[in-house]
């Protein structure tokens, strides 16, 4: 007994080794659709951070040129008052992005503090929890976000509660069933028996080796959120005092056949966003699953 | 005869589900009626198949659990009346070391990060000390201080299981809930981490209480052995591998494998018509009686309760149990181990 | 014993699987042949290789990275290896070789039927009776009581010694001259253990199906096989028939591990 084997466990590569998320995002990269997809998401982020210096005009000032094609002053031509439609997609991706993380956030609030209150209080508090979420992912989404704005009126914060409203229940039974999967595992157990608190538990035991599917949801979720954000501005119900690429759009129907750049590069914008985000979310996908062997693996 | 250290009475645990398959619920006695005590300082062992009860009386003893019926006492004291203090310090005296050794430790966090949480809610160091603490207690598990630096899934299931043992250990405690502590072991590695468990026994009078299917193994280490079936303890004695009392005892020593090739008895069983599968006997008398070869009338109408036999402190619920415990020193051939 | 002909012939089979930046040899070099109507052990602790060899011998090896494959697989004289996926799989259908797992509820298939399962597992050949009749032949043979209502329950609705033999019936459902047997009870009852033992070695007697049963247990091993293959990291060390393995082990890891598990069952090693 007492054979002390050195801590020479074999010590494989580093990369094994290092659980955090640097190395994640490294592994990441080495993605194809995560390196496009986060790419996309930068420079995305980075247009709607620098609109003010990247858009050479204000966005809602008229001009004379009107329904202009695109030139070289107008990159993507004008609208039916003059407006310069690279700026308005430019200023709109800040709207846009800022809807739709916002959104995804919002509903992973709301639907992850359900989920873990369902999966820690089990029994009635559990079931009545999740037939309300079930409730909610019946109703129609598009129903559901229009009512809202109907009622609430379309400004920029009841858009961002809308929506959340419409996707929360996806978190909350990804976040429930996360739960579920970790609530009986042993190492739970261990930490309930040496006495730690539930806080530490839930924080520190749980949430960690749970989230890593949930980023991926929150990305799927953001993507999601733009689309429907898109769709209210197309039906006119979104914010009017505001840029969105949706608002574009719902400008540009009546112009469809004489001014096809007035959709086409709202549109392009959105589907842009839309298709960086699930590439980012596939990346993500791909990275944590466990039996590519890399920062993660174990659990999920 | 010291007083003893975990006391169970009457005991249960029942857990009741909708009927899957129709109408109406479902009732699962997982425990059903256990009286148990425990003594300071002693090698329990609890052994039975699936469905014995085995895990769930781990888990009561944890107090991961609550009976849904009985009581569980800690030196006198019952667990469902204990404070916030008292049930602090019966964490600290009663730990664990769970099947799966893998999946008892966090993946996402190193040996010493995982272990020094434990440390700072107990109070078991100073912070700048604790790493030395923490050191000092893996080389009593045989581990050397660079594996404060690992993850779990760098090291092996016995260096795994030994850090789990080395957890439980620090806390200084009474008696260890082990639940099939070996069962996601190699044999080889089984054979080292039973010797460490019986050292720790030796030199910090520790006491175990083993929840294991593998009498084998049991039998090297434990000073009395419960076997439960259904939910009850059907016999606990110092002495049942040797000198069995009860019928489901004997079945589960019988069910062992040799190691003689030259016996063949699976090889003779197998001429034989297959047994059909049985499933307990469901009302009234003894809830072994389908499965047993020695069942009389009155098994049928009486349910055993847990009583003395013979003279070595045995306890067995069976009608015929002091027949059967003489047939067995007697030397039938059931009962030898080759 | 009377030495057959020789059914499965592997000679310096090599596995190497390429796990994140690592390759792992799995397989290093290793001979192994079962003959027509003998049983096979092969054992061996977690990482000696043991369960990559039966799969990678049925070629059912998952799709983690394979990075070498290689060796002489002959079954009945035919090259395995090079052999073309239809052919392959129409081996696997009739008088073949079969293969039973470790947990029978992870390979059920839980929305359908056992009958169903079986029905999909038989043999496509001229076959004496219709599938009903020979589903519940087979689980006749198996030793499952009341097969026509048997074959309409689902697999949660059984108990684990009942899956698994249902399982084996699955596996015999194409009349194999070989079959596999990955850990086929460890994860059940030494009660249970002991009857699905027994059912296996009667199969085995009375189709003449050769066995080939990969287990950690020697006393599996001890109870009912011919011959032994002990193996420890991808490689075969030691090989010889039972009874002499177990009474003069010449490998200091096979004497080891009879020790081991003699300790453990607490009997006495013979050797």
């Amino acid at each position: 007994m007492g054979n002390s084997n050195t801590a020479a466990a074999p010590a494989p590569a580093a990369v094994n080794s290092d659980r955090g998320w640097r190395a994640l995002f490294a592994q990441l990269l080495r993605t194809r659709h995560g390196s496009l997809g986060a790419g996309i998401l930068i420079v995305m982020a980075l247009v709607a951070l620098m609109a003010g210096m990247i858009a050479p005009f204000d966005p809602l000032q008229q001009t004379q040129t009107s329904l202009s094609p695109p030139t070289a002053e107008y990159l993507f031509g004008t609208d039916n008052i003059g407006r310069d439609v690279f700026s308005q997609v430019v200023y709109g991706a800040r709207s846009s992005l800022f809807v739709g993380l916002g959104a995804a956030l919002a509903a992973l609030l709301v639907g992850g503090t359900i989920g873990i209150l369902a999966g820690y209080f089990q029994g009635p508090v559990e079931a009545v929890l999740m037939r309300v979420v079930e409730l909610f992912q019946t109703l129609p989404v598009i129903i559901l976000v229009l009512c809202a704005v109907a009622l609430f009126g379309s400004n920029f914060w009841l858009l961002i509660a809308a929506v959340a409203l419409a996707i929360w229940p996806m978190e909350a039974r990804l976040v429930y069933g996360q739960y579920i999967k970790l609530r009986d595992r042993e190492f739970i157990a261990a930490a309930r028996v040496a006495d730690l608190s539930t806080a530490h538990i839930m924080f520190r035991e749980i949430l960690p080796n749970a989230i890593q599917p949930v980023i991926v949801q929150v990305a799927l979720d953001a993507s999601i959120a733009i689309l429907i954000e898109a769709g209210l501005g197309f039906l006119g119900l979104s914010d009017p005092d505001m840029v969105s690429w949706g608002r574009l759009l719902f400008v540009a129907q009546d112009y469809m056949d004489s001014a096809w750049w007035m959709s086409l590069f709202p549109g392009a914008a959105i589907c842009l966003a839309v298709v960086g985000l699930n590439l980012f979310a596939d990346g993500l996908n791909e990275v944590i699953d466990p039996r590519s062997g890399g920062a993660t693996g174990g659990l999920q | 005869m010291t007083a003893p250290i975990l006391r169970l009475q009457g005991v249960e645990q029942i857990y009741t589900s909708r009927n899957a398959n129709g109408p109406g619920w479902n009732t699962v006695r997982a425990v059903d009626g256990v009286d148990l005590d425990v003594r300071e300082g002693e090698t329990l062992a609890v052994v039975g198949e699936s469905g014995s009860g085995k895990s769930t009386l781990a888990k009561l003893l944890l107090m991961l659990n609550k009976p849904t019926a009985g009581d569980v006492q800690f030196r006198g004291m019952s667990l469902a009346k204990l404070k916030l203090a008292e049930r602090q310090a019966y964490r600290r005296q009663v730990q664990a070391v769970f099947q799966d050794p893998a999946s008892s430790l966090n993946p996402r966090m190193t040996v010493e990060r995982m272990l020094g949480f434990i440390v700072r809610r107990h109070d078991l160091a100073p912070a700048a000390g604790t790493r030395s603490f923490l050191a000092g207690h893996l080389a009593a598990v045989g581990l050397d201080e660079g594996y404060l630096d690992r993850y779990p899934h760098q090291l092996s299931g016995g260096q795994q299981q030994r850090i789990a043992i080395a957890r439980a250990m620090m806390l200084r405690p009474k008696i260890i809930i082990a639940d099939e502590p070996l069962s996601s072991l190699d044999v080889s590695v089984q054979a080292q981490v039973l010797d460490l468990m019986r050292d720790l026994h030796r030199t910090t009078n520790v006491g175990f209480v083993i929840i294991s299917h593998d009498l084998g193994a049991m039998q090297a280490i434990a000073d009395r052995t419960a076997v439960m079936y259904r939910g009850r303890i059907v016999e606990i004695g110092d002495a049942i591998y040797t000198r069995p009392h009860h019928p489901y005892t004997r079945l589960l020593l019988d069910a062992r494998l040799s190691l003689d090739p030259r016996r063949g008895r699976i090889r003779a069983m197998s001429a034989l018509p297959p047994r059909p599968d049985v499933t307990a006997a469901s009302s009234g008398g003894c809830k072994f009686r389908n499965r047993c070869a020695e069942a009389i009338d009155i098994c049928a109408k009486s349910d055993p309760m847990l009583r003395p036999v013979g003279t070595g402190g045995t306890l067995a619920a069976c009608h015929r149990a002091e027949e059967i415990g003489a047939a067995a020193s007697a030397g039938a051939p059931q009962t030898t181990t080759i | 014993m009377t030495a057959q002909p020789i059914l499965l012939d592997v000679r310096d089979l090599k596995v190497h699987l390429r796990v994140g930046p690592v390759l792992v040899k799995a397989i290093d070099g290793v001979d192994f042949q079962v003959r027509h109507g003998e049983c096979v052990g092969i054992v061996g602790e977690s990482g000696s290789g043991k369960s990559t060899m039966a799969r990678a011998v049925t070629r059912l090896m998952p799709n983690v990275a394979i990075g070498e494959l290689s060796g002489d697989l002959k079954f009945e004289g035919r090259d395995i290896l090079a052999m073309p996926d239809r052919e392959l799989r129409s081996l696997r259908r009739g008088r073949g070789f079969s293969m039973i797992f470790q947990d029978p509820l992870g390979y059920l298939n839980p929305t359908q039927r056992i009958g169903r399962q079986i029905e999909e597992a038989l043999s496509r050949d001229d076959a004496a009776g219709s599938d009903k009749a020979r589903v519940h032949a087979l689980l006749d043979e198996v030793g499952l009581p009341d097969p026509v209502n048997l074959a309409r329950r689902y697999p949660h609705e059984l108990s684990g010694g009942q899956r698994q033999r249902v399982m084996i019936a699955i596996a015999l459902a194409s009349g194999p001259q070989l079959l596999f047997a990955d850990e086929p009870t460890t994860a059940l009852d030494a009660t249970v253990q002991l009857q699905v033992l027994q059912t296996l070695y009667r199969l085995h007697r009375e189709r003449n199906m050769a066995m080939a049963i990969i287990t950690h247990d020697l006393g599996v091993v001890a109870e009912l096989c011919d011959r032994v293959y002990v193996m420890r990291g991808g490689k075969v060390i030691e090989t010889a028939d039972t009874v002499s393995l177990f009474e003069a082990p010449r490998h200091d890891y096979s004497r080891r591990l009879i020790e081991l598990s003699a300790r453990h069952h607490n009997q006495e090693a013979r050797a």
